[in-house]
């Protein structure tokens, strides 16, 4: 049985409210028996698009849950620890201290001003429910509504985009669409069950403004369009993505007025949207003042200018003459363009408008951020899409895709203009950065909806008999078979074939929380390997509780919200030389880094180490972006070419460089890995990962000592000597700590914070 | 080895009894040091005694932890008069010269000290145990012999007191005869002691109890090894390489949960702890329990573990009077040390009239709190008792008596049932009533005028992608292929429809002007406009006509058919325009 859904009628975005005015309208005429009937059908069609609906939320909100079944209600990743952390903080200490929070845990000497750098939509949302939840009693922990808060908005997604798409076409493309998006792995790869971060809620405030932003130009009236405003306002607190909406609704009105479709409806909306929105927008404290001042927000301003230009325009044209508004208008529009680029261009110059930052400018070229700003390149999801990445994760639709655009520029009306212009843009960024799939899978669920509604709609109404007259003048009628119901079964079939790989690359390749691996075991059984929160919780009960963990800035977040203690560097990735200082550390020999750590406070050092079980996402392996990045800062001290071979390859065997025999990292990773056999068909300090025998089997430390290393020596982690025979600063006791009762006998006192001489250490007579 | 001798003169005039024989065994294989004395009492005075008195050795008061007095294999109650002094009810009073025997068991914990107080990873744990030679007693010890079990035989030195000697894995101080009252002879014990000295330094168990047939407990436990400390830092591949390397290193233990528990959980701040195993037995749960990491000497972790019972196995009820028995504490590990516990029981919205029977140990009633859980409304009553330095001895019953009425279990559903009732009234209200506080004629108007002039756009829309695009399909095929028979039908059924829609063109325009006679003028530019595309298709058709009786030449057709298709398309789009316009 085809899907009923598709048949639904181009009338079905008739309001219903309309609808039934106009049934009132037509009582006198109409039969009351057929007006029932209508009516039910009206029913049963609302009631089945609601019910299609709830299942897409279901699925949705499902089909996310992998890694809990799999592992259990666990943050994931790298970024979510902090936003769990932060989330924790606000939920502890309230909204404003929140807003005024100094973590002196992060970036230690310099600490970070939490409330000022972050996107707090995120943590405002599970915040609120949390304070629901609790305000009816309902005790849920803050961890489970983190976790689950990205599957719970995935749901909320698929209704907005029915929203949109019912928009832009029909009640059946927008189910359609509705149940694409939900399992769409595109949009599944950043929302599953645990992956806690901006993204999950942002999708969401994404096509809510879109759909509200359509409406309100549609009706032009204010309310949508306020509305509109508030939804970007939420956008604008969850995302840096907000820029997306802050270029393209401002395009999409300046396509508009070049198609000459300039209308009392898009002023409203527009100069509504604008306004609000703009206001709304500088109310969160990590946009501030961005939206008059960066360039990036330009064109919204300057579209805006651009739409009392015209307003302005149209009154005057009613009263002049065709002619003396030709002219008018061709002087007006040059001299203003021409004017507003000279400003923009002025004042960016004389430095009242920030020029494009580098990350925009790494959008254009795809080269920019590796030789500029390595730290942006080393990022894995900032790499350039692959080909094969597409199929993964869109499937079927990227065929659809392009169908639906064509069907949708075929039958052009303002709305759609906005569709398109989307779909050219997200496609562009999503084929320059991976991470931007993300906001390319909304378009193409959408497209590709309309397009297969389009088909279904063709193919599942049947077709009316053809009445043919024959030669002999009888009349035959005919009815033509075949062709559609082959067409419905493959359609039919893709569609399955396409839940299938949604499932599967659901399951397979975006359900791992990757602080916890996996590996299965002969016979189904399943090995979970823990190191990672071993290591963290080691680091939580038995290190001092101020204690500094020197480590790449992967594991920065983690560090901060498993372990609770001081780190130098993390994910935030704000201050490059602080990141290349601690590169430069992993890449010196161990007395420079020795020097570094000492003016650093560090404590503790932490490193990954996968060459025992063949985990390839290690320190090893990253090391050449610490080097990279290092070398950036201090040029002088590191230079990547001395990590290589001579053939200028890398490695870590017999051949490796002497300086990277050497350097921290090289040392920290492999110490003591010389006298372990892995397999017993290779010499002992064979490395899984690199698959060679490591080059020094005999690593000495001097500096450092090893504190701990996990089950599969996955996170090692060592601990920086204290210097000997050195002039020591007394540790500074908190100020509950009570004086020592007594002092010892035979040992100077000290008062407050005099530097304590001991030279070296008398061997004691006393029994 | 110093000796004090006390006063005894108080001992004297107030004992009458005398220890007759003691003999006395101290277990130190394990972190606990246990005391079991046997000790045969009688009665030298003239008076009836019906008490004893234990009295703890000054120096290990702060240690005690348990203590009981059994008479032939049965309890005797025990008072506590002051710090380190008990009083024991004899079963039956002892007159001049009655003899009878007592156990006096008492537990110590902490006692036992690693000295060196840090050691490498491989290292043998060494520990030294400080006691008294004699038994404590108030009262003068005619015969004494005291063994020290411990457990290796590994014994660096003991303090001698003639007669002692150490046998292979036990020291042993006497026979000493006519010892008098409250002597004390310090000797200390340097032996080897690799059990695992685990303790709870703080335990907090929360005892859930739900009327609906379950009771949920959870158990918060700090843990720290309190042996000795690891000297140098922990080296993974030395603990891999030799399982039997590290000798202190507690790498897992086992808990003994009840055997009806279910829904057994072990996890921490940052979630499930993957490395554990749950073994069902006959009488008990076990569950081993491995934290994260091997604790070392001077580690700590922190943990949490929980399981539900059917709530018959602790709830008994005779009409509205419930009682609640559970242990207080339960068996995290062997020979578990715990340092402070409290235990937070939560009972059902309504309970009241509390009453406690506690276990022979000192257990502290905090003030009560109240809770707020799902779907309540005034809060659940939850009872507060603490307790310090408990061991295995204190696994003991507490109950719990209070009253309850059965009709509150019915409080929770109906709650909901309400809440869903106003949601949905709520809404059949808000849907089926108008809440606008005028009645707005001409909105109505607007709309049907509005919901009107979208069905002409419809029915406009339809006219062009059936009749005009089939009518230039239609001209196309014409020239291609030039068969009349088709042109006929084709032209017959474009026409038809053609009609039709007009027709209902025509209607709805009509309908638009009644309803709204300003929008007359854009109606009849829309009726203007309809017309030149009526025409403009006529032209076409004719044109098809004319290319099938071959009456125009190819060339002029072809700039016929351009110049009418850009006509009819500027038409179309005027068509557009005036609509929107409306």
């Amino acid at each position: 049985m085809p899907e009923p859904v598709l048949t639904v009628d181009v009338n079905g975005e008739m309001d219903v409210k309309a609808k039934e005015v106009l049934q009132n309208a037509d009582s006198e005429e109409e039969d009351s028996k057929a007006k029932e009937r209508e009516r039910g059908a009206k029913g049963a069609l609302s009631l089945l698009a609601v019910i299609i609906l709830g299942s897409a939320y279901l699925v949705a909100f499902c089909s996310r849950l992998f890694a809990v079944i799999r592992f259990e209600s666990i943050i994931h990743e790298f970024d979510p620890w902090f936003n769990y952390r932060a989330t924790h903080h606000m939920v502890e200490n309230g909204f404003y201290n929140f807003l005024n929070w100094f973590d002196s845990r992060a970036w230690y000497p310099l600490g970070r001003i939490v409330g000022g750098t972050v996107y707090p939509g995120l943590m405002l949302t599970s915040g609120t429910i949390h304070y629901i939840l609790h305000s009816l009693n309902i005790p849920f922990h803050i961890r489970d509504i983190c976790v689950f808060l990205a599957p719970i908005f995935s749901g909320l997604t698929a209704i907005t985009t029915f929203l949109l798409t019912r928009e832009l076409w029909s009640t059946g493309a927008g189910l359609l669409a509705a149940c694409f998006i939900a399992i769409a792995p595109g949009y599944i790869s950043r929302s599953v069950a645990g992956s806690y971060d901006n993204e999950g809620i942002a999708i969401f405030a994404l096509m809510l403004t879109f759909f509200l932003w359509i409406r309100a130009m549609k009706k032009g009236s204010v309310t949508w369009a306020i509305l509109a405003a508030l939804s970007y306002f939420y956008m604008v607190s969850a995302w840096g993505g907000y820029v997306f909406i802050t270029n393209l609704v401002p395009l999409h009105v300046l396509i508009v007025l070049l198609m000459g479709r300039f209308s009392a409806k898009i002023y409203i909306s527009y100069s509504t949207f604008y306004i609000v929105g703009l206001i709304c927008s500088m109310q969160v404290p990590f946009v501030g003042f961005q939206p008059l001042r960066t360039s990036e927000h330009m064109a919204a301003l300057g579209v805006f200018g651009l739409l009392q230009i015209v307003a302005f325009l149209h009154y005057v044209k009613a009263a002049t003459t065709k002619k003396q508004f030709e002219v008018l208008f061709k002087t007006g529009f040059l001299i203003s363009s021409v004017l507003g680029f000279v400003l923009l261009t002025g004042l960016t110059w004389a430095g009242y408008v920030a020029p494009w930052s580098g990350r925009f400018y790494s959008l254009w070229d795809t080269g920019y951020a590796k030789i500029h700003i390595p730290i942006i390149a080393s990022v894995s999801e900032h790499q350039p899409t692959t080909w094969v990445a597409f199929f993964f994760d869109l499937h079927i639709m990227v065929p659809l895709f392009p169908a639906g655009a064509w069907i949708c520029f075929k039958n052009l009306n303002t709305e759609r203009v906005f569709i398109l212009l989307y779909a050219v843009f997200a496609s562009y960024f999503a084929g320059v950065m991976v991470r931007l799939m993300l906001t390319l899978t909304p378009v193409v669920c959408i497209l590709s909806a309309i397009a297969l509604s389009v088909i279904m709609e063709k193919y599942l109404t049947k077709p009316p008999p053809q009445e043919e007259q024959n030669d002999d003048g009888t009349i035959v009628t005919k009815q033509d078979e075949g062709s559609p119901s082959i067409v419905i079964m493959t359609l039919l079939a893709l569609l399955s074939l396409f839940a299938f790989h949604c499932t599967w690359i659901t399951s397979s390749a975006y359900s791992s929380p990757s602080i916890v691996l996996s590996t299965g075991g002969g016979g189904g059984t399943r090995h979970i390997l823990d190191d990672f929160r071993e290591a963290y919780f080691w680091l939580n009960q038995n290190t001092d509780d101020l204690s500094r963990v020197m480590s790449w800035w992967d594991y920065g977040y983690q560090i901060a919200g498993m372990a609770n203690r001081t780190t130098l560097v993390d994910n935030n990735t704000w201050n490059n030389s602080h990141i290349a200082l601690v590169g430069k550390a992993m890449a010196s020999n161990e007395e420079n880094a020795y020097k570094i750590m000492q003016d650093l406070d560090v404590d503790y050092i932490l490193v990954i180490f996968g060459g025992m079980i063949g985990y390839s996402g290690d320190d090893i392996n990253k090391f050449l972006w610490m080097v990279r990045i290092a070398e950036g800062e201090h040029p002088q001290d590191i230079q990547e070419g001395r990590y290589f071979t001579p053939e200028g390859e890398y490695r870590v065997d017999g051949r490796a460089s002497q300086t990277m025999l050497d350097s921290m990292m090289y040392k920290m990773c492999y110490y003591r890995f010389g006298e372990v056999t892995v397999d017993h068909r290779q010499p002992p300090g064979f490395d899984r990962t690199r698959e060679s025998v490591i080059g020094n089997r005999d690593v000495k430390l001097e500096y450092i000592e090893e504190a701990f290393t996990t089950t599969n020596w996955l996170v090692r982690i060592y601990k920086v000597k204290k210097p000997n025979n050195r002039i020591e600063k007394k540790k500074r006791r908190p100020l509950k700590a009570r004086r020592p009762r007594k002092t010892r006998r035979g040992e100077k006192g000290t008062v407050g914070n005099t530097v304590l001489v001991s030279k070296g250490k008398k061997v004691s007579t006393r029994k | 080895m110093r000796l004090w001798v006390l006063t005894v003169l108080v001992a004297v005039a107030t004992a009458q009894l005398v220890n007759r024989n003691v003999n006395r065994v101290v277990d130190l294989t394990t972190q606990i040091a246990k005391v079991t004395a046997e000790v045969e009492v009688e009665n030298s005075g003239a008076s009836v005694v019906s008490t004893y008195e234990v009295v703890v050795d000054p120096s290990a008061v702060k240690h005690l932890s348990y203590l009981s007095v059994s008479e032939h294999g049965n309890e005797l109650p025990v008072r506590k008069t002051s710090d380190g002094v008990y009083e024991a009810t004899l079963s039956s009073s002892l007159s001049n010269g009655g003899k009878t025997s007592l156990v006096v068991t008492t537990t110590f914990t902490h006692s036992l000290e690693p000295y060196p107080r840090a050691i490498n990873q491989p290292d043998n744990q060494l520990v030294r145990f400080h006691s008294n030679a004699y038994y404590y007693s108030v009262y003068s010890t005619v015969e004494q012999f005291s063994k020290f079990n411990l457990g290796s035989s590994k014994i660096e030195s003991f303090t001698p007191r003639s007669p002692s000697n150490k046998e292979s894995q036990t020291v042993k101080y006497g026979p000493y005869s006519n010892i008098l009252a409250k002597t004390s002879a310090k000797v200390t014990i340097h032996f080897e002691n690799n059990s695992p000295f685990l303790t709870v330094s703080n335990l907090k168990r929360i005892v859930e109890v739900s009327h609906w047939g379950n009771i949920a407990v959870e158990e918060h436990y700090q843990l720290s090894h309190t042996g000795a400390k690891l000297k140098s830092q922990f080296s993974r591949l030395d603990f891999q390489r030799n399982p039997i390397g590290a000798p202190t290193a507690v790498k897992s233990f086992r808990t003994v949960l009840p055997a009806s528990s279910k829904n057994v959980y072990y996890r921490d701040d940052i979630g499930n702890i993957s490395t554990s195993n749950l073994r069902e037995t006959e009488d008990a749960n076990e569950l081993e329990i491995r934290p994260r990491f091997p604790l070392f000497g001077g580690w700590q972790t922190k943990y949490y573990i929980g399981y539900s019972v059917p709530s018959y196995e602790m709830l008994s009820h005779s009409g509205q009077n419930y009682k609640l028995e559970f242990p207080f504490v339960d068996h995290s590990y062997d020979n578990l040390v715990i340092d402070d516990a409290e235990v937070r029981v939560i009972l059902p919205e309504g309970a009241s009239d509390f009453e406690i029977v506690y276990p022979n140990y000192e257990i502290t009633r905090e003030a009560d709190e109240k809770v707020k859980t799902y779907l309540d409304t005034f809060g659940r009553p939850v009872l507060v008792f603490s307790a310090k330095n408990l061991e295995e001895n204190h696994i003991k019953n507490i109950e719990i008596y209070y009253k309850f009425n059965p009709m509150m279990l019915l409080q929770e559903p109906v709650l909901v049932v309400i809440a869903f009732m106003v949601i949905f009234t709520t809404v059949i209200i808000f849907v089926r009533l108008d809440f606008s506080i005028s009645v707005d004629e001409n909105k109505e108007a607007r709309e049907r005028v509005a919901y009107l002039v979208e069905e002409l756009f419809n029915t406009s829309s339809k006219i062009k992608s059936s009749v005009s695009d089939e009518t230039v399909e239609m001209l196309a095929t014409v020239k291609a292929k030039k068969d009349p028979k088709h042109f006929k039908n084709a032209k017959k059924e474009i026409d038809g429809l053609y009609k039709t829609l007009t027709d209902e063109a025509t209607a709805v325009t009509k309908k638009i002007i009644a309803l709204s006679p300003t929008l007359a003028d854009r109606v009849a530019e829309f009726n203007r406009r309809e017309g030149e595309r009526k025409a403009l298709l006529a032209s076409i058709s004719s044109l098809a006509e004319k290319v099938l009786g071959d009456k125009v030449s190819k060339t002029t057709c072809n700039e016929q058919e351009n110049n009418l298709l850009s006509k009819l398309y500027t038409a179309q789009t005027a068509i557009e325009d005036s609509l929107a316009a409306l």
